[in-house]
């Protein structure tokens, strides 16, 4: 919190860099030594910068760095570069027809000012347990691609975060320049589904994205993917809940035992502002229970 | 030019104008004109204050306390004054005048000298150059303070060993309603009721930020522009802060970007900061509150705990009614308590308490608390919003209970022409109750709803129940204090245009356009010939605040009153050139004219000339007082209020029972306004003023933790988005107000009053459960479907 | 501090600056070219009163470094009209009563036209949706959402 509960419009940072290139862009990042960040989209970075959850004094700006805002499909990977917004998600018949919870997710996210500058890898940098494109990009087995110094690393997303807002990604030395996942596939679905306090503009109380691979001849469940936040620290995926659909008949038991099971691993806390412990808890087995179902009605089951 | 055919009848009433009000058909009055502001404000060139220009200004700063409750032992202001770029740092003892500001009392520092009583309470100001270096000099105050035990809700402040936020104690304001008897009330009820309920701190949330601009004269004089509801007010408490005559202080009104009352209290506060850094440095200072500054440090709506208890007869006669109100104030008193007899939020929600109801026995107590809790201030609906939520869930509830269905349980006890109020105040007149219930009733196909909400003995499973729930209300026009008066100034030219000074301010609820077509209409010329001069409180007669839905009302009439003034002479001037004696000339479309030979006129424009050839009088004031007001201090008898709009508000909501979500799908309301002086206005006041009411119902709070507030910013002090607004219809009626002119009463604060009891009386009908406690956000809501299904679920 | 040269098409007209590399969109515009129709409510990217139409695309200014904005192409409210002539939106606010108190007007105003520049024939909820991220506190948006469908219609009249 602010302590002197004084705020200022100048936001005091000294130097402002737009690179061309990643490389540019590294080479920059090396010489701060940790006092220089990447900014994207900047919607997450200004506010933190304006109430001193940052102190920053050179930013980098990679959104003049060509190739980054392009989604692709390739070798059945859609891959989403480090500037593609969340309009240009919400917008993507690509991603529509082959991955819709993402278009869900960010879709919810803010409003159309935010979402016509926020970026989706930006959100996911930002670390949050909630967040609206990093849920549903944790079901969609999605893996992150960071550039540092002279190598590129590929991560699975399930190993990038670290704690509230921390990643192992160090945005004073290395940028994502990447996310991509499997373009699902016939008898693949995903759905994101979401519990806030109003309409728009809002922090979720509770995020939840499916992914559902299911048979449809023999009616049972391949196996599925659920991510939920804020339930942990970091985002969430409820593994115990997914091992319950492994091969599982589609039955209305084995949804509510899953929904269930969801709900007794998740821990979320006490926000006075968005849902108490219990309510968000129970709200967990509610939105998988409901998650499943609208998964399979678009696989048609 | 268009020659009148007609004869246009003018009817003489007898009211407190004596003078005529009415016409039969109006030329300017009841149309939907469109606003004289529009074109500046869709084009984005009207200027609002933090859009005026002031090179060289010096910007100033506040330092405020971290600590609910303090004292301040030692300050250090000397590494701040060295700071290069730094005009001025001040702290108490540089105050020239007295150290108090506030709407009523002056009990809020300007700059804390010996404590601090809450959170955001100021330290000291800065002036410097820059912002950046006020930030700066802000942070090298070194100030020492001695954290004392604070109290942070009215039922712990009123206990003895509380800690005391002021020397005289917590308990600011006792106010009280004595009526019949109580006690033989309730041994004759067949059914008694009798609940509790809670309402939060909520925040007005103008998207405006506060500003404002203080210019010093070299004669001592000083001249103060921003956004302000009350110039008037604003001056006197920087008269008084300075220690100068009010006459050396000019304040002027900028166009405001939304008021709601938050910006009675607010522009007292920045506008007296700034000004003593003016005059302090010699120069012109900037001051400008951050969004989380505002919602932090400046008034809010009071949250109360209201206990009731109703009991009525089996036919659902009301019998008795007896409530209990703890009205946390907070720090300092602002609107709270107000000036005699009847002004302030705390009479006034004691008196609503109530509610629109004929009941022969009333008992009620309202106790006005001080907490180290932000401020309770004006804020639309003036304390009516609670009670109203308190007294419409409880009379739908006991409908429940006698199996009734709630609006026939409301229609056999509310007022009409006639009734006698719970202060033995007598309706004679402009009660449109009954009449805005039928319409509603019709128009939102209640009976038929009604029907189809779904059997409440358990939950179905369904997981989307609909439920519709209706409330009435009541609100005054006028603040009800002996001072409650106001002026203005009308001022023809002679090619027959108009200037119009007033003070009562514009923040978009159309006040410049409405009072420019009372003028217009009473003056015989168009909207268009008629100009507001911006309120300035050097050139405007005194026009009292634009609060309490008096604007229309009271300085409609001083306007016509004034009006009438110039009429005569226009009429004298026109009888000489027309030949036709005075008694027999209409003004009426830019035309005087003969009434029963209408191809006799004149253009008003040469009757203007010809008044101004002659050197008769073309200017006139028109002061208007309401009737008195009178409220018995120990009884709570009289009448405080001369007269009250009405309305009915039906809401249909869609609950989730699984996640306890409330989606309002449609309300329509009636209004008895009686007059819509602007139909399409009119119109959009109800729309806006619902849908705060639904923020209020579902998701706005201010939530506090040990006295801090932990949504400051927009993200998370939420209000409603257009996804969040239903289809609102809007439905006005005419009861005519014989106090008002044309018929008018008040209409800004009336819409957000009951339309939290609609909606939540919509869910209780949806679901079966009772909300008590507001907002009903989700999670409210599915904790008491879970409370009282618990295995269904 | 050293200042950086910018350029800014506002509104057609090509502005070159020097500005502080920390100062953000809405500021520049507000101070700098000195159009203040674009208004600043929370500094949050929250209350949408600080929309502009950047390269496209309707966005918070509050949120972008005008280092970032550099050499873009930005629609303000003052560039609405053209010689005079109110854009059919600007109209249909007036004539609809959409406006009240005015200081979400011009977010209102570019969020539709952003809208209306995509999508010729919005439904009610995309136009709900369009608006949903600027917030007003004075009309409850029904004669906003009114204003902008009958602009649609004149609009797409206008173009047959």
């Amino acid at each position: 919190m602010n302590p002197h509960l004084v705020w200022s419009k100048s936001l005091h940072w000294e130097k402002y860099f737009r690179p061309q290139t990643i490389h540019e862009a590294l080479k920059i990042l090396e010489q701060f030594d940790g006092k220089a960040r990447i900014i994207a989209g900047g919607t997450d970075l200004l506010i933190q910068i304006r109430r001193k959850e940052i102190e920053l004094k050179t930013l980098v700006d990679i959104s003049r760095i060509p190739g980054l805002d392009e989604i692709k499909l390739e070798n059945g990977l859609i891959k989403i570069g480090a500037l593609v917004t969340h309009s240009q998600v919400v917008q993507s018949p690509l991603i529509h027809e082959r991955a819709l919870a993402l278009c869900e997710g960010a879709s919810q996210l803010g409003s159309p000012q935010i979402r016509n500058l926020g970026t989706v890898v930006g959100n996911v940098v930002n670390g949050q347990p909630g967040a609206d494109t990093t849920i549903p990009l944790l079901a969609l087995n999605a893996i992150v691609k960071v550039a540092r110094k002279e190598k590129e690393q590929n991560i699975p997303l399930t190993e990038f975060f670290i704690d509230t807002g921390k990643t192992i990604v160090d945005s004073t030395r290395e940028i994502v320049t990447e996310i991509s996942f499997p373009a699902l596939i016939e008898g693949e679905t995903s759905v994101s589904l979401r519990l806030a306090r109003r309409k728009a503009l809002a922090l979720p109380i509770l995020t939840t994205s499916i992914f559902i691979s299911a048979d449809l001849g023999k009616r049972i469940f391949n196996y599925a993917r659920i991510a939920l936040g804020p339930v942990a620290a970091i985002p969430f995926r409820a593994k115990d809940a997914e091992s319950i659909l492994i091969s599982a008949p589609i039955k209305e038991e084995v949804i509510k035992e899953t929904a269930q099971k969801a709900a007794q691993k998740s821990n979320p806390r006490n926000s006075l502002l968005r849902g108490g412990e219990e309510y968000r808890k129970a709200m967990v087995a509610v939105l998988v229970e409901r998650g499943i179902h609208k998964g399979l009605e678009r696989l048609e089951i | 030019m268009e020659k009148v055919n007609k004869r246009v009848l003018v009817k003489e009433k007898e009211k407190s104008l004596g003078i005529p009000v009415f016409f039969e058909e109006l030329s300017t009055v009841g149309k939907s004109k469109i606003r004289v502001d529009a074109y500046d404000k869709v084009r984005g060139k009207l200027q609002y204050g933090a859009d005026l220009e002031c090179p060289q200004a010096l910007i100033g700063k506040v330092l405020r306390s971290p600590y609910p409750h303090a004292l301040i032992k030692k300050i250090n202001i000397k590494k701040a004054n060295h700071l290069p770029g730094v005009k001025a740092v001040m702290t108490a003892e540089d105050i020239p005048g007295q150290n108090g500001f506030g709407g009523i009392i002056p009990d809020q520092p300007v700059i804390c000298g010996d404590k601090v009583r809450y959170i955001g309470d100021g330290v000291a100001l800065v002036a410097a150059e820059t912002e950046e270096i006020a930030i700066k000099a802000l942070k090298l105050i070194e100030v020492e303070y001695e954290p004392l035990p604070a109290v942070f809700s009215p039922m712990d402040a009123v206990r003895p060993d509380a800690p005391k936020v002021h020397e005289n104690g917590n308990l600011l304001r006792i106010a009280k309603i004595r009526k019949g008897n109580i006690e033989k009330g309730f041994i004759e009820s067949d059914v008694i009721l009798e609940r509790t309920y809670t309402v939060p701190f909520v925040e007005h949330a103008y998207i405006e930020p506060d500003v404002t601009l203080a210019i010093p004269h070299p004669d001592g004089a000083i001249t103060v522009k921003g956004p302000m509801q009350d110039p008037f007010t604003v001056r006197r408490n920087i008269a008084s802060v300075l220690g100068i005559l009010i006459n050396k202080v000019q304040c002027v009104q900028t166009p405001i970007g939304g008021g709601f009352g938050g910006k009675d209290d607010s522009a007292i506060d920045i506008g007296t900061r700034a000004a003593l850094l003016a005059w302090k440095t010699g120069k012109k200072i900037r001051m400008e509150y951050d969004r989380e500054e505002i919602t932090l440090s400046t008034a809010k709506r009071h949250p109360m705990i209201i206990q009731c208890k109703i009991g009525a007869k089996k036919d659902g006669t009301f019998v008795v009614f007896e409530g209990m109100i703890f009205n946390e104030q907070g720090a300092y008193a602002s609107f709270g308590p107000g000036g005699r007899p009847a002004g302030g939020v705390h009479i006034h929600a004691v008196v609503m308490l109530p509610g629109p109801y004929v009941i022969p026995n009333v008992k009620v107590d309202g106790y006005l608390v001080h907490t180290n809790h932000p401020y309770g201030g004006a804020m639309r609906g003036f304390g009516a919003p609670q009670v109203n939520f308190a007294h419409e869930s409880l009379v739908d509830e006991l409908a429940e209970i006698l199996g009734m269905d709630p609006y026939y349980l409301r229609l056999k006890n509310c007022f009409e022409v006639g009734s006698e109020t719970a202060t033995g105040q007598l309706l004679n007149q402009s009660v449109g109750l009954k009449d805005s219930m039928e319409k509603t009733k019709e128009a939102f196909k209640w009976d038929e709803k009604k029907k189809l909400a779904p059997d409440q003995k358990g939950l179905k499973n369904t997981e989307k129940r609909r439920g519709v729930g209706m409330a009435i209300g009541w609100y005054r026009t006028s603040i009800g204090t002996s001072s409650d008066g106001c002026g203005a100034n009308l001022h023809l030219q002679e090619d027959g245009s108009v200037l119009l000074y007033q003070g009562i301010t514009e923040m978009g609820q159309g006040s410049y356009t409405v009072l420019s077509q009372i003028a217009a209409e009473a003056l015989g010329v168009t909207l268009e010939d008629v100009r507001v001069v911006t309120p300035d409180t050097d050139i405007a007669p005194d026009s009292g605040p634009t609060v309490g839905s008096r604007s229309t009302t009271l300085m409609g009439n001083a306007i016509l009153i004034a009006a009438e003034v110039i009429k005569k002479s226009l009429v004298e001037s026109a009888s000489e050139l027309l030949g036709v004696s005075t008694d027999r000339l209409i003004v009426k479309d830019r035309l005087i004219y003969d009434r029963d030979n209408p191809n006799r006129f004149v253009d008003l424009k040469e009757a203007a000339k010809q008044s101004k050839a002659m050197g008769r009088r073309m200017m006139g004031q028109g002061w208007y007082t309401p009737p008195k007001s009178s409220l018995d201090l120990e009884t709570g008898q009289g009448s405080p209020y001369f007269v009250y709009t009405y309305c009915t508000q039906m809401a249909e909501v869609e609950v989730d029972i699984k996640t306890g979500e409330v989606e309002v799908i449609k309300i329509i309301a009636t209004f008895d306004v009686g007059k819509a002086i602007n139909p399409i206005m009119v119109e959009g006041q109800i729309q806006g003023g619902i849908v705060m009411g639904l923020g209020y119902a579902l998701m706005e709070e201010l939530v506090l933790k040990e006295g801090v507030i932990q949504n400051l910013n927009l993200r998370d002090y939420i209000i409603p988005t257009a996804l969040d607004a239903p289809e609102i219809i809007p439905i006005y009626i005419e009861h005519t107000n014989v106090h008002g002119p044309f018929g008018a009463k008040g209409i800004g604060e009336m819409p957000n009053i009951p339309t939290a009891p609609a909606i939540t009386n919509a869910i209780a009908n949806a679901i079966g459960v009772r909300i008590y406690d507001l907002p009903a956000h989700s999670e409210r809501v599915y904790m008491a479907i879970r409370r009282r299904f618990e295995k269904e679920i | 501090m050293a200042k950086e040269k910018i350029q800014l098409e506002v509104n057609g007209k090509k502005f070159n600056l020097k500005v502080n590399p920390d100062e953000l969109l809405v500021d520049v515009i507000r101070n700098d070219i000195g159009l203040t129709g674009t208004k600043v409510g929370c500094r949050e990217g929250e209350c949408g009163a600080c929309s502009v139409i950047l390269n496209g695309k309707v966005i918070p200014s509050c949120l972008v470094p005008v280092m970032k904005a550099d050499g873009g192409k930005i629609l303000t409210i003052e560039g609405l009209e053209k010689e005079g002539e109110l854009h059919p939106l600007q109209k249909a606010f007036v004539q609809k009563g959409a406006i009240q108190c005015g200081f979400c007007t011009p977010g209102m105003l570019l969020s539709a036209k952003n809208l209306l520049d995509q999508n010729a024939n919005p439904t009610l909820e995309e136009i709900k949706i369009a608006i949903s991220g600027v917030l007003c506190r004075c009309t409850g948006y029904q004669k906003i959402i009114e204003a902008i469908r009958t602009a649609s219609e004149i609009i797409r009249n206008q173009r047959v």
